[in-house]
């Protein structure tokens, strides 16, 4: 499920990371900025998700966006399923510390993609234990 | 249902129907309907952490810190407690591991773009943010990102500053603004992220009443010049007061660091402000520690004020009295003022005053209204703001009770009251009225009658409790108008309660205490004849204060002897014979009492400035100077003898007012009504106008003129005309032109200002620059003046 509801298909070319940042990008620019979650919650994550998609993230931060998810809806988050995970699907509803569903929006696709193709984003990942630093060529 | 007289149930309470019960963490609690469950939570003593949420305003759950678990029909849910309502049954958990994570969570993203600069924030110590990171928060932060960052601190006003990166958009100071000040100029601009409270472009938040989003402000996003660097909050000092800057007597913390004010913050006080002030009251305590205060006595030599020891000056002060007594007996002597003090201070100078045989005694300036207001049934600040009806007869409440003016919009806007305004000029609650009437100065009682013919109105009143809120609307004319129209308000409608509104903080006080039995303008009438031989003013400025200016300057140059007890030098004092310096707000403990006659402590804070001494223990050592023994040894005593000897104050023992910090009200009063005749103004003219003489809430006054941040905001003189009167004129907006009284003529500085009524012309009292009170004569009924261009 990536996005707020609708069917989208991509094939097996399709670059799940990127893919999950633009949506979280939308979601994150659509907040109004009335509660927190949302207004904090939503551009957090997506900072997060465009430093890991340039290929500047470590392993700390892919729980760091469950973490974050969890602030802005706290316990399960509903998923399809996979066979090839084994991973059966966690049905709606969702709970959420938010006003309204914009915040949990911006963390579903995040939340699908990361359940579904963590190895996308583990091969996107610098696999070093540090701070990333941001300037240009720190890193490969 | 049937009891029989012995029914134990009989004796017990009738079970409130609102009551509900709910469980708040597996304990019972008893709620109110329709209350939210974290004021709930708050009786019951389980805490639940907050940012956005205040009890005096609207719950908007925004800032989602709140959040409970409430059972549900399908489990335990997230709500946010401060806009979730109780229900009966209900059952809430505050402490559970998903509340736990949820608090922690919310801390978290509420700090990931605060700069934690606490060290060097003037909130650290006491700040709702760092205090509940502590209690609610995780420990830490996870957020690595850069921050936000803004321009920072940009001036919103001319006394608040807005640091947007510490701003955690609460919506406290936006939604105050709007919702309790009603001058919606900060809110909140771009979105999402990038959200930000800011003002209009080119309108700053010039509200009388920005202190206060100070004061809500959960970081230190916003805070004020005069206290911005002043201090750490765990240096601060405080203890609870009542602030005298005007009459309705908000209760207030008096906050001081190393014998030095800084600080005022509003104290919630359910009858009185609700926690709010304003920027005047709050602000003003800079002219406290003004280095223009006087320090030490000062007495005429060759001509000039010199300083002197207090043992030489009021020996000085004493032989001036007994000079003019034995020149003219007591009846020559005269004392004004005393309505800025404590109720002590006043006891003190009244029972001077009855002790020598002084008759020429009055604590207003000539600027209020007769004692005979008492008379009628009076009203408090919360019946009015609660009764159905409101008629408003009187000054612009924003510009001089500025918090009765917000609790009064407020029973408007929350559709309580309905405000029947019968005002000369437009006035801040004029767009809060149910009707609006402009009269033209002098015509108060055709007013009131055509009003009360209306079949609409009539109605309105008799459908319910009705207030008058009765004060003086116009320096320029007799008060006798408005009593009589008050008169015949009260005459017409059955019931009908009273609530005065005299300006000074302690005015009502100080005429209990016996400090009113003439008129000033009487006094002043006195001296021009001769008949005055000794003047002594308590905390008064006459040539500031009294409207007719060439009266009063006649009067003092006709004052032999003028011995004057003040905070500062005056325009009246500078030439006085013995200046003595007296203890300001916040130097001295005493009490005070409010327009509605509620009576409350104030406290010492600071020691006094140089030798200054309270008002009270002057009059009673120039008692003792003169033979005359006031057995007033202490403050306590003077409380103790006035209770004993004012009826009024019979209900108020120092025991009482410490049992109740909130105040008593007084006991009824002794006044009788006066129903004489009044005059009947000539008519207009065809070129005058009819003159509007009101007061602003900032003007040349001590209280502002020594407050660095306030001074500057005073609007300055300038005569206002309606836009067509102006274009009738031909004078341009802002042009310099000559205004023609009876008397004399000044040039000033004339404004289009389409709140005053046609045919009038309106100028507020008491600013820098051309003194209006030129044009005023007190023994006219009304006065006009004509324009002319230069």
């Amino acid at each position: 499920m990536l996005g707020s509801g609708a069917i989208m298909v991509m094939d097996h070319t399709t670059d799940i990371p990127r893919a999950a940042l633009t949506l979280t990008r939308f979601y994150a620019h659509e907040s109004c900025g009335k509660c927190t979650p949302c207004r904090e919650g939503g551009t957090w994550l997506e900072r997060i998700l465009s430093r890991i998609v340039d290929g500047k993230g470590t392993d700390a931060d892919l729980d760091q966006l469950f973490e974050v998810g969890e602030s802005i809806c706290p316990g399960a988050f509903p998923h399809a399923s996979s066979s090839k995970l084994g991973l059966a699907a966690t049905p709606f509803p969702y709970r959420m510390n938010t006003i309204c569903f914009v915040g949990p929006s911006a963390y579903a696709p995040i939340h699908s993609a990361l359940t579904l193709f963590r190895d996308e984003f583990e091969s996107r990942v610098t696999k070093r234990h540090r701070i990333p630093v941001t300037s240009s060529g720190a890193t490969s | 249902m049937s009891t029989t007289e012995t029914s134990p149930e009989e004796n017990l309470p009738p079970a409130d129907p609102n009551a509900v019960r709910i469980t708040i963490n597996g304990r019972e609690v008893e709620a109110r309907k329709g209350e939210w469950i974290i004021a709930a939570a708050d009786r019951s003593g389980d805490y639940i952490p907050r940012f956005c949420y205040h009890s005096r305003m609207e719950s908007v759950g925004m800032c989602r810190q709140c959040l409970v678990e409430v059972e549900g029909p399908r489990g335990p849910m997230m709500v946010v407690s401060c806009m979730t309502p109780v229900a009966d049954g209900q059952i809430v958990r505050t402490d559970t591991p998903q509340v736990k994570r949820a608090h922690e969570g919310i801390l978290e993203l509420l700090l990931a773009n605060h700069p934690l600069d606490c060290p060097v924030c003037d909130k650290g110590g006491e700040c709702p943010l760092q205090d509940q990171a502590f209690s609610h928060g995780p420990g830490e932060s996870r957020f690595i990102e850069e921050k936000r960052h803004y321009e920072k601190p940009i001036p919103i006003s001319d006394i608040v500053l807005l640091d947007r990166e510490r701003c955690i958009l609460c919506d406290r100071c936006t939604r105050f603004a709007d919702e309790v000040a009603g001058d919606a100029l900060i809110h909140f601009t771009s979105r999402g992220n990038n959200t930000q409270v800011l003002t209009f472009p080119d309108e700053p938040f010039s509200s009388y009443f920005s202190g206060n989003t100070v004061q809500i402000c959960p970081v230190g996003a916003l805070t004020a010049k005069p206290y911005r660097f002043k201090a750490r909050p765990w240096d601060l000092e405080k203890v609870e007061s009542t602030c005298t800057t005007c009459s309705v007597g908000c209760r207030i913390t008096v906050e001081s660091s190393r014998d030095q004010l800084l600080r005022y913050q509003g104290v919630d006080s359910d009858p009185v402000n609700w926690s709010w002030l304003c920027d005047k009251g709050r602000f003003n305590f800079e002219a406290v520690g003004s280095d223009d205060r006087l320090a030490e006595p000062l007495v005429t030599s060759n001509g000039t004020l010199a300083p002197a020891s207090w043992s030489v000056a009021l020996r000085q002060a004493a032989s001036l009295v007994s000079e003019a007594v034995a020149e003219g007996g007591a009846s020559s002597v005269a004392i004004l003022g005393g309505a800025r003090g404590t109720n002590e201070d006043a006891f003190a100078w009244a029972s001077f005053a009855r002790a020598l045989g002084v008759t020429l005694v009055d604590s207003q300036m000539g600027d209020g209204l007769p004692s005979s207001v008492f008379a009628y049934p009076q009203a408090t600040i919360d019946e009015a703001a609660h009764a159905n009806t409101v008629i408003l007869l009187g000054p612009d409440l924003k510009e001089e009770l500025p918090v009765l003016h917000l609790r009064l919009r407020d029973a408007s806007e929350k559709k309580r009251s309905r405000l029947v305004e019968l005002s000369q000029k437009e006035t801040g609650l004029t767009r809060y009225a149910w009707t609006s009437t402009l009269y033209e100065p002098g015509l108060q009682s055709a007013a009131v009658q055509s009003l009360l013919d209306d079949p609409k109105v009539a109605a309105q009143v008799a459908s319910g409790s009705v207030v008058i809120v009765v004060g003086r609307a116009n320096l320029a004319e007799s008060p006798e108008f408005t009593m009589d129209a008050l008169r015949r308000l009260v005459d017409r409608i059955p019931g009908a309660k009273v609530l005065p509104v005299l300006r000074r903080g302690n005015v009502r006080g100080a005429m209990h205490a016996g400090l009113s039995t003439t008129d000033t303008v009487e006094v002043l009438r006195a001296a021009i004849e001769g008949r005055v031989n000794c003047l002594v003013t308590v905390g008064a400025d006459p040539i500031a204060d009294v409207p007719d200016a060439d009266l009063v300057r006649r009067a003092m140059a006709a004052i032999t002897r003028h011995i004057s007890i003040d905070t500062f030098l005056t325009a009246s004092n500078q030439n006085a014979d013995v200046v003595l310096p007296a203890a300001a707000f916040g130097e001295k403990d005493g009490t005070t009492t409010n327009a509605e006659g509620r009576v409350t402590q104030l406290a010492r804070k600071v020691t006094v400035h140089g030798t200054a001494r309270p008002d009270w223990m002057i009059a009673v050592e120039l008692a003792d100077l003169l033979g005359i023994e006031l057995p007033m040894g202490s403050v306590h005593e003077v409380h103790d003898a006035m209770v004993s000897n004012v009826p009024e104050f019979a209900t108020v023992s120092r025991d009482a007012l410490r049992r109740i910090p909130d105040g008593i009200l007084v006991a009824g009063s002794q006044e009788s009504r006066d129903d004489s005749a009044i005059r009947t103004p000539n008519d207009r003219a065809g070129f005058a106008y009819r003159l509007v003489v009101s007061r602003k809430l900032y003007d040349a006054g001590r209280n502002v003129e020594k407050s660095p941040s306030l001074a500057p905001l005073a609007p300055g003189a300038a005569l206002h005309l309606h836009p067509l009167d102006l274009d009738r004129l031909g004078a341009a907006d802002g042009a310099q032109v000559k205004v023609i009284g009876d008397r004399t003529s000044i040039v000033m500085k004339v404004s289009s200002d389409p709140s005053v009524r046609r045919g009038t012309a309106w100028a507020p009292f008491n600013q820098p620059g051309t003194n209006i009170g030129e044009l005023i004569d007190a023994d006219q009924p009304v006065n006009d003046v004509r324009v002319e261009t230069l």
